[in-house]
């Protein structure tokens, strides 16, 4: 299998808590995985070790064959910034700054020029129907359009994995939808695997692979063939 | 109530929060209790010398005393030449065990351990009799001061007074008032970074107590209810405070009686406040700190989705320094012609204002720095701190107020000092440095002659006038030239009788000084005037050739000593002309060498405690305002962002609002420090005004502390975990 992003026997503790035992998982370019599972079960563990966030106790995740373990905080923070794109719940835009600067930073933190950085920005804001809301401050913005604010940041500087986790927790059912609609539509448009973290069944229902974690162990695997 | 305590036991930060209100109300109820006690201070002194004072003027006149200063070894000697007038008891202070009959001495302690150190030609002669007793501290300004009372059959030209008893002396008239006036504007700049500490220290969690609280207000908690949980969340620090910082003011007070002033350290019990001053600082300081917590959350008691906006500020808040200044100047004004008790208030006031001007407008300048950076950023950095500065610019200046205040004060200080140098009293080159002048002298000068081998110059002081009554004339000396140029400057003679004044004189009546026994003579109808440029005091000296009739007169003695014989002639004059004043350049460099390093040490020790309590708000502050974006930033470390980014971004946000508000604080506090200068000039009566590029040096001092105290954003931010994004 061609994977973009694989994890090997992933394993990681807090103390006597098993977060993760021993988890594989590949994911290729365009796939869509939805990671579910009940509270406490190690989801988000699972995202924060395969985007670098968290070192796993055991085990490896490899980003285009690479070990990731093998990089240093500030190697995988250039990582982070560079291949991955992220999406938090409620969005976690700086209040301070304007959609399309929240949407430039990641290419302003990598040493790209403010012209190229904002002209992405409104790129992918426009693509994502928020043409005219450039200007305007998080606090101004429905809790739909600031999720897709993060969602052009996420994107704007082309990823090849976007991690998100629990992107519509803080939205209604529709607005959830439109917003994994957006998402997928513009993964789909870059070629970028996602991996979603969701308690909806209604939002990994769209997914193309679901993956159930309980007790930091995949208990199922099931594809859905699901489009955007 | 319990889900305030509640709230504390479990949440580290509010707990550390709790921990930083208590340490910056320790801080701010020490130092408001030490700058209280410094007038407290002076007062003592100035109760334990109350006894120096001459009184007794139209009453019944026991004896008469002659105060005179002398010096030692660059030391200062308090002198009381004193003789009993009538019989019966003389009252004396505490402190000083019985009044000194005819050949009797009493020395202070550190005086007597002098004099028995020191040959006797060089300094025990100047106290003739025996040593009766030792003064005690009752008596004394500050510790190994050095006071002697000589015992006299007669004083020559003593003052009569009513005995040398105590009662309650009067600081507020010491250098013209000036050390009063200090102390308040001390008391006013220093309490002002006290209050942004305590307040920067109260708002360390204030937006994610905001967000809680509104929380509770929106699940049905009355505003009352609100207001008591904030209450008690903060009341526990500031209490805790409150008490730490009165028990912390007593070791601090026997610290600060170490720091020298007027040439002597102080008596640990100087410092010590009264107790209802220390019970009102103590009870105000967390009444203060509550009343401010409360005030920050009246938009959330209000209006609860109130939490998540920001605040913007006018611009006319920037009108207010204007005002501001327009009150101080107003004082300034009132103050020169009022006297009294309430001359400095409307000054005190206006200066306040000031300062408070400057907190209130410092926003809007924030805001317009931001906008500007948001205009021209390259940097994510910049973009972040210029966004940060415009869209929460009271947030954001918070931090900065003390710093701003410490920036105003030192270029205030450093405005005044320079001109008070020019203002001290005693600073002046009449006379050379090397000689010693007797004044007031009545005495039969030939004991001095037999006394000394030194040259002896006699002059006589007095005026010369047109002898209308409305004529106050010139002051002049007589003496002869080539001898009188030897004690004073500026006198350059030619062969032959004349008179040395810039121009000639107008008048020809000679009027001798001594009130008792004034002379008159008159000046020939022709003379010559050769020149002299005259100096502080003396206007023109006469040959005694041309003013037959004063031959023979003497109220003054200079003598021009050598390094050798410095000390035997010293003691030859204060010996034989007991009760006389002496001048010397010694004393005069002493004594306004001391109040300038008074005045600089006061300077320097209360800029460096604005600049560390402004320092330390800013830190408090900036660590704050990370915690309050641990969320967000958690979110953008998660993201990739290098926390060098995030540290250099929260660095320039400390840094660019110091920079701007600092160079308007500077101009604030130069016009201020003119204004003080103007105000110290009228009460002294003269002094020059002169404006160093000194000034502005604290704009750079003020950016070294906004930068340290920026760096104290670092191991806060390095402690965010990029997880904490999903925290709360």
């Amino acid at each position: 299998m061609n994977s973009v992003l694989a994890a090997r026997g992933l394993v990681k503790t807090y103390g006597d808590v098993h977060a993760l035992a021993g988890v594989d998982i590949d994911i290729s370019a365009g796939d869509v995985l939805a990671v579910v599972g009940p509270s406490g079960s190690g989801k988000t563990t699972l995202l924060h070790v395969l985007s670098g966030i968290l070192r796993a106790d055991g085990g490896e995740v490899f980003l285009d064959g690479r070990a990731i373990g093998e990089l240093n905080e500030t190697g995988r923070s250039e990582l982070r910034r560079t291949a991955f794109g992220f999406v938090f719940q409620s969005g976690m835009l700086v209040a301070e700054l304007t959609a399309e600067e929240n949407a430039a930073l990641p290419m302003l933190l990598a040493g790209r020029s403010r012209e190229e950085s904002l002209g992405a920005a409104r790129l992918w804001l426009g693509r994502l129907g928020l043409q005219g809301l450039e200007k305007r401050r998080p606090g101004e913005l429905s809790g739909g359009q600031a999720q897709r604010v993060a969602i052009a940041r996420a994107l704007a500087h082309k990823p090849r994995v976007i991690f998100a986790d629990e992107p519509t927790g803080a939205l209604d059912t529709r607005t959830g939808q439109e917003m994994m609609t957006a998402l997928l539509r513009a993964a789909e448009e870059t070629g970028a695997a996602i991996v979603i973290v969701t308690h909806d069944k209604a939002i990994a229902d769209r997914a193309l692979r679901v993956v159930e974690i309980q007790d930091g162990r995949i208990a199922q695997k099931a594809g859905t063939g699901v489009s955007a | 109530m319990r889900i305030a305590l509640a709230v504390l036991r479990r949440d580290r930060r509010s707990q550390v929060a709790t921990v930083l209100v208590a340490l910056g109300v320790m801080i701010a109820v020490s130092l408001v209790l030490w700058l209280v006690a410094a007038p407290n201070a002076l007062q003592a002194r100035a109760d334990r010398t109350a006894w120096r004072e001459i009184r007794g003027h139209g009453e019944k006149s026991l004896i008469s005393i002659a105060v005179n200063r002398d010096t030692f070894d660059g030391k200062l000697i308090e002198r009381f030449d004193v003789a009993r007038n009538e019989q019966g008891d003389v009252p004396v202070a505490e402190g000083i065990a019985k009044f000194p009959e005819a050949n009797e001495v009493l020395l202070s302690p550190a005086l007597a351990d002098l004099v028995r150190g020191t040959p006797a030609e060089k300094l025990g002669n100047r106290f003739p009799g025996r040593l009766i007793g030792e003064l005690g501290p009752e008596a004394l300004k500050f510790p190994g001061e050095l006071v002697a009372i000589i015992g006299h059959d007669r004083v020559e030209n003593g003052s009569p007074a009513a005995g040398l008893q105590g009662g309650a002396g009067s600081y507020r008239d010491d250098y013209h008032g000036m050390l009063y006036l200090l102390t308040r504007v001390g008391l006013v700049v220093l309490v002002v970074p006290c209050l942004v500490l305590v307040a920067s220290a109260a708002r360390l969690t204030a937006a994610k107590r905001e967000r809680r609280l509104a929380a509770l207000r929106l699940a049905g908690a009355s505003p009352r209810q609100v207001v008591v949980m904030t209450a008690v969340e903060t009341a526990i620090g500031a209490i805790a405070g409150s008490v730490l910082g009165v028990l912390l003011a007593q070791p601090f007070s026997h610290l600060t009686a170490e720091i020298p002033w007027e040439g002597g350290t102080w008596y640990p019990g100087d410092f010590v406040p009264e107790p209802a001053v220390v019970a009102a600082v103590a009870v105000l300081a967390p009444v203060l700190v509550i009343a401010a917590a409360i005030t920050g959350l009246r938009r959330v008691v209000n209006r609860p989705l109130a939490a998540e906006e920001k605040r913007g500020v006018r611009s006319w808040r920037l009108l207010m320094i204007a005002g501001a200044l327009g009150v101080f100047f107003l004082g300034i004004v009132y103050a020169r012609e009022a006297r009294g008790g309430n001359q400095f208030t409307v000054v005190l006031l206006g200066l306040g204002a000031v300062a408070l001007a400057l907190v209130l407008a410092g926003p809007v300048v924030t805001a317009q720095v931001g906008r500007f950076f948001v205009g021209r950023w390259r940097r994510p950095s910049t973009l972040l701190a210029g966004r940060r500065l415009s869209g929460d610019p009271v947030a954001a200046f918070r931090g900065s107020a003390g710093v701003v205040i410490a920036v105003f004060t030192g270029s205030m200080a450093l405005t005044m000092l320079p001109g008070l140098e020019s203002q001290v009293p005693y600073r002046d080159d009449t006379w050379k440095a090397d000689a010693i002048v007797a004044e007031q002298v009545t005495h039969d000068v030939t004991p001095l002659r037999l006394a000394t081998s030194a040259p002896i110059v006699t002059m006589l002081e007095g005026t010369v006038s047109t002898g209308k009554e409305s004529d106050h004339g010139t002051y002049v000396i007589v003496g002869k030239c080539a001898d009188v140029a030897k004690v004073l400057n500026g006198l350059s003679c030619q062969p032959g009788p004349a008179v040395y004044a810039p121009t000639k004189l107008n008048g020809d009546a000679f009027r001798s000084s001594d009130p008792h026994d004034a002379v008159t003579a008159k000046l020939p109808a022709q003379y010559e005037t050769r020149p002299f440029n005259g100096n502080r005091r003396i206007n023109a000296v006469i040959d005694p050739e041309l003013l037959p009739g004063v031959e023979g007169r003497v109220s003054m003695v200079g003598v021009p000593t050598t390094p050798e014989n410095r000390d035997a002639v010293h003691t030859a004059l204060v010996g034989t002309l007991p009760g006389v004043q002496l001048v010397d350049g010694e004393l005069r460099g002493l004594y306004g060498d001391t109040l300038m390093a008074d005045l600089e040490r006061a300077t320097v020790i209360g800029l460096s405690i604005a600049a560390v309590l402004g320092g330390i708000g800013a830190a408090v502050a900036a660590a704050g305002s990370v915690i309050d974006r641990r969320r967000t930033f958690g979110a953008l470390i998660a993201a990739g962002t290098p926390t060098r980014v995030l540290g250099h971004a929260l660095r320039r946000e400390v840094m660019l609002p110091v920079f701007a508000v600092t160079i308007a604080a500077c101009g604030a506090g130069v016009a201020v420090g003119l204004g003080l200068l103007v105000l110290a000039r009228g009460l002294v009566g003269h002094g020059e005004m002169p404006l160093t590029p000194w000034v502005v040096a604290p704009v750079g001092v003020g950016m070294v502390v906004a930068l340290v105290a920026a760096l104290a954003c670092g191991p806060v931010l390095r402690g965010i975990s990029p997880r904490d994004y999903a925290a709360e």
